[in-house]
């Protein structure tokens, strides 16, 4: 019976933390706590106040939160209408925002958001800063990939692979998902990964993002091009070869490049700039504001939005670049293979840096060349993503999990009793066939 | 009908919902269906395994046995209502409260699970969709359990209420001085509130209060209770009581207290209400206030001390008052059409009681035909001894017919229906049914046999017989007449006793010793009693 104010527990970092699934939660949160009876869950002590006008927020410690500490009442103690709720874990690919956040999500079956389908690095990093047990993500590996599974991730703890080509074969999102009732995307990458699993019901929902009334804008006409690229900067975000492709174009290629955001090693990427001679081209940032940071995109004739390797994460970042009308180079691959060709420039994987080159040249004999596809995306942000569709989705799928959590229980009661049962695959076979026609 | 009971079974615990199953069961047989009480085990911790009880549940189908569908199931209890079953009609006694109101009471286990509210989510769709797939009404037993159906799920129930099990045996009496608590000492009854509100009465007002405690710890904390609080000596702890000791305490009480929190039902109200007590109970107690009304059946207060205090006061003080609420809850019971009959007729559909000579309603299901022989008579004794080995009376014998000794075990099932009797002839006429799926075999087989045994005036079981083997076999609801004479009663010969029919399998045993067959009573004089053995066979159509 589906309830048109459905109870909601949601997991997430919050601002001011400095990652994007913050932002994410402070952009569809208006709309959410319109449709839903909300409190936000956070593992921190500290939040942005201004979360506070829209629901509750509560702090909880994720590895001892049990459902009476989660009721709702009234400062009267009031406790009628306490209806069952639907808990959401946001759970992306940084120890530090979602280690604890995956230890909830073992303890308590729950609909995970997967913002990101390789999270063996936040694995990894968990383990070393004791907030994940080895043997635990090792019995986990094992159980999911098998004895090959467990094997590539104790040469990962080791230091004998990175986890960047761990994630490559085992990317690792069974591990959230181990006790979840259902999984919830933002590509179809992501959920044809999940559902190819066939554990829970996985849903996808467009990335939201809360476009201004306006795309404002001021790509200079004269004077250098300007390029931008910005967020948690790692390898994959393929930034040593855009400086190359920028410095192969010779001297006389006048150009401003801001980076802004996290860069995995700020002293490499300055050593780099200052060998292919381009250091006084290129600016570090950091983090900036919010409104700094969308005037920067709003100055930029073409913005880097680059992954590989990706593993079918949709990009917050695309979505901020389209609600600045600004063109934007993307990976043709995962996600962003999908996007429509008149929203965004697609350059290959082999040969990045022949494709940037020939960009910079045509921007350089025309700097509007590129607004079309701005204005395509900034469109398709509105009809697509907006924070108002991306709650509607939320509540459809809290009124679906009464029914998905009875089936996932209900699974996993059956698992235990195949585990149990017979040893010969065909009687367990016979088991599951029996159980797949009933339920 | 082949009827299913389906019941939930926490083995070594036996309590209202046992007796309850039990009586549907009874008053289903009484209207001709056959009856099959099934149970299915629950554990509800931890959480694991409790799931796994909800799947095993799903996972029985009840729907037919050995080919033979069954007809009808009754669901009462949560998980074994879940049991699959293409005809099921609920009357729910119990839901799985820890899901639905205990978690708003904020006593519910769940709430120290990480997956309790996972699980609420699984009870209720398992409920949702339990209730939906059946074409029948949802009957509860209470207006409070339907409220909680409505409250928690938006499904509408309608309240079928039923008799407490004793509801013979309980009979009003005088006003005495004392308050009656009766029930299970646990702390959801609240007997604690019992002791606080006694300590704060002024007049030397007595509380008797008999059950038995489930934990024995519990009840030491009560008695250190009473004793810190100054009343040890105005309480009587009378522990386990018999059903006479449980009526005479009921009968002799000036009000009975019942002040559990949320109850779903509440016999001990309607037994209240049979004795023609008043009932003081309290604002939250649930299922007593749909019978009892402040000021008119008995007294309800704030579930505080003081304020009970003043009902015990009240009714102790006017003795008047108490005899009035008493008078019209006794009434108020009787408009209320609460019966097993009525109870069955909603649940099966329209029937009649085969026998109007209805046994005695099930307090026990173990204890059946045990009130005949009374203790420390020698020839009594003697007899009970001798009928175990259905060794014919002391002044007749009757051989078995050949074939009767057989190593059958198949447990067959039927029925006795008094057909005819005319009182001035003595002519008698039997119907004998066979309600089992196998055929009652001939003398080479194991028989099926008619035994007959003469009650005397004093109720004590005096001759025992075989009385009309039945020779032609009987197949699957077939039936057969069996014909007989008893010498009618005269002036010079007074009917003193009784003759009891039974159904009887050699191997096996009496039918109604577990419920497989009815007995038919008629009375009949000792002499007229041997002249009928004597007589050998009757007729048989």
């Amino acid at each position: 019976m589906p309830d048109n104010h459905p109870r909601i527990h949601w997991v997430s970092p919050l601002p001011p933390a400095e990652t994007d699934i913050a932002h994410y939660t402070r952009r569809i949160l208006p709309e959410l706590a319109e449709r839903a009876e909300v409190t936000l869950w956070t593992d921190a002590t500290t939040w942005d106040r201004d979360l506070e006008q829209f629901c509750p927020v509560r702090s909880m410690g994720p590895e001892k939160i049990l459902p009476k500490q989660m009721r709702s009442f009234d400062g009267s103690g009031d406790r009628a209408g306490d209806r069952p709720g639907t808990v959401f874990i946001n759970m992306g690919n940084s120890w530090v925002f979602h280690a604890g956040l995956l230890t909830l999500a073992s303890r308590m079956p729950s609909v995970v958001i997967l913002h990101d389908l390789a999270i063996q690095e936040m694995c990894l990093d968990a383990i070393h800063n004791s907030l994940l047990g080895r043997q635990t993500y090792l019995d986990t590996m094992y159980r999911w990939y098998g004895e090959a599974g467990r094997r590539a991730a104790q040469n990962a703890l080791q230091g004998r692979i990175p986890a960047t080509d761990l994630s490559q074969t085992y990317p690792g999102f069974e591990i959230a998902m181990d006790n979840a009732v259902a999984v919830l995307t933002h590509t179809a990458a992501a959920s044809e990964a999940v559902s190819a699993r066939g554990y829970v019901p996985t849903y996808q929902l467009d990335l939201p993002f809360r476009a201004s009334d306006t795309a404002r804008h001021a790509r200079p006409m004269t004077g250098p091009l300007r390029f931008v690229q910005f967020g948690h900067i790692g390898p994959n975000r393929r930034l040593e070869q855009v400086l190359e492709a920028l410095a192969e174009m010779g001297p006389d290629f006048d150009f401003t490049f801001d980076i802004v955001g996290k860069v995995w090693n700020p002293e490499l990427i300055r050593a780099r700039c200052q060998e292919l001679g381009i250091s006084e081209k290129v600016h570090l940032h950091g983090y900036v504001s919010e409104p700094d940071l969308d005037a920067l995109i709003g100055q930029a004739h073409l913005v880097f939005n680059l992954r590989h390797p990706t593993m079918g994460e949709a990009s917050g970042s695309q979505l901020r670049i389209w609600n600045a009308a600004a063109a934007s180079v993307v990976s043709d691959q995962g996600w962003y293979h999908h996007l429509p060709k008149d929203t965004v420039f697609h350059i290959p994987i082999g040969g990045e840096i022949a494709a940037l080159q020939q960009l910079f040249v045509r921007l350089q004999e025309d700097r509007s060349f590129g607004w079309s596809l701005g204005l395509a995306g900034r469109q398709r942000l509105i009809e697509h993503h907006t924070p108002a569709h991306y709650a509607n989705g939320i509540v459809e799928v809290a009124n679906a999990f009464e029914n998905d959590a009875r089936d996932a229980l209900l699974a996993n009661s059956a698992r235990r009793l195949l585990s149990e049962g017979p040893d010969t695959p065909r009687l367990s076979g016979l088991m599951l066939n029996r159980l797949a026609q009933l339920f | 009908m082949r009827v299913g009971v389906l019941q939930t079974q926490v083995p070594f615990v036996r309590g209202g919902a046992e007796r309850h199953s039990a009586n549907l069961c009874e008053a289903l047989r009484r209207h001709g269906h056959e009856v099959a009480e099934i149970t299915l085990p629950f554990k509800w911790y931890p959480t694991s395994t409790l799931v796994d009880s909800i799947m095993a549940a799903r996972l029985t189908d009840l729907s037919e046995v050995e080919g033979v569908p069954t007809d009808l199931m009754i669901g009462l209890r949560f998980p074994a209502y879940l049991a699959r079953h293409p005809n099921k009609v609920y009357w729910i006694i119990h839901q799985y409260r820890q899901a639905y109101d205990q978690w708003e009471a904020g006593v519910s286990e769940l709430l120290d699970d990480p997956e309790g509210d996972v699980i609420r989510h699984l009870v209720r769709a398992e409920d949702r969709k339990a209730f939906a797939d059946t074409t029948h009404p949802i009957y509860a037993n209470s207006k409070t359990v339907a409220q909680r159906l409505q409250t928690h799920l938006g499904q509408k129930a309608t309240p079928l209420y039923h008799p407490p099990p004793n509801a013979e045996l309980l009979t009003p009496g005088p006003f005495e001085d004392y308050l009656f608590a009766p029930g299970r000492l646990n702390p959801s009854k609240r007997p604690d509130l019992l002791l606080r509100a006694l300590a704060g009465t002024a007049s030397p007002l007595r509380l008797v209060i008999a059950g038995v405690a489930e934990n024995p710890s519990y009840l030491e904390s009560l008695k250190t209770m009473a004793q810190e609080l100054g009343v040890s000596d105005r309480v009587e702890w009378l522990g386990g009581v018999d059903d006479e000791a449980m009526r005479a305490g009921y009968a002799n009480a000036r009000a009975v207290v019942f002040v559990p929190q949320d109850e779903d039902y509440g016999y001990i109200t309607l037994e209240a209400m049979l004795s023609g007590k008043p009932v003081i109970t309290t604002t939250d107690a649930g299922g007593p206030l749909e019978f009892i009304t402040n000021g008119k059946q008995g007294l309800v207060s704030e579930a505080y001390p003081p304020a009970l205090a003043e009902s015990f006061e009240i009714l102790m003080q006017d003795k008047v008052v108490a005899e009035r609420m008493g008078a019209t809850g006794y009434e108020h019971y009787h408009a209320l059409n609460i019966s097993w009959d009525h109870v069955v007729e909603t649940l099966a559909g329209q029937s009649h009681p085969k026998d109007s000579l209805r046994p005695a309603m099930a307090s026990d299901v173990a204890e059946t035909n045990k009130s005949v022989s009374k203790v420390g008579d020698p020839q009594a004794d003697a007899i009970a001894k001798r009928r175990s080995e259905i060794v014919p009376a002391q002044t007749t014998r009757m051989e078995l017919p050949a074939g009767l000794d057989c190593d059958v075990v198949e447990r067959m099932w039927g029925a006795l229906c008094l057909a005819d009797y005319e009182a001035q002839t003595g002519l008698v006429r039997i119907k004998v049914t066979n309600h089992s799926l196998s055929w009652w075999p001939k003398t080479d087989g194991c028989a099926v046999c008619v035994v007959a045994e003469w009650i005397g005036p004093d109720g004590v079981l005096r001759d025992t017989n075989v009385f009309v083997p039945l020779t032609d076999a009987l197949g699957p609801g077939a039936s057969q007449t069996l014909g007989f004479r008893l010498d009618p009663e005269t002036e010079t010969r007074p009917t003193r006793g009784a003759l009891r029919l039974d159904l009887f399998q050699t191997e096996v045993g009496r039918f109604t010793d577990d419920g497989r067959a009815n007995s038919v009573t008629l009375p009949c004089s000792e002499e007229a009693f041997i002249k009928l053995v004597r007589q050998g066979s009757g007729s048989h159509a």
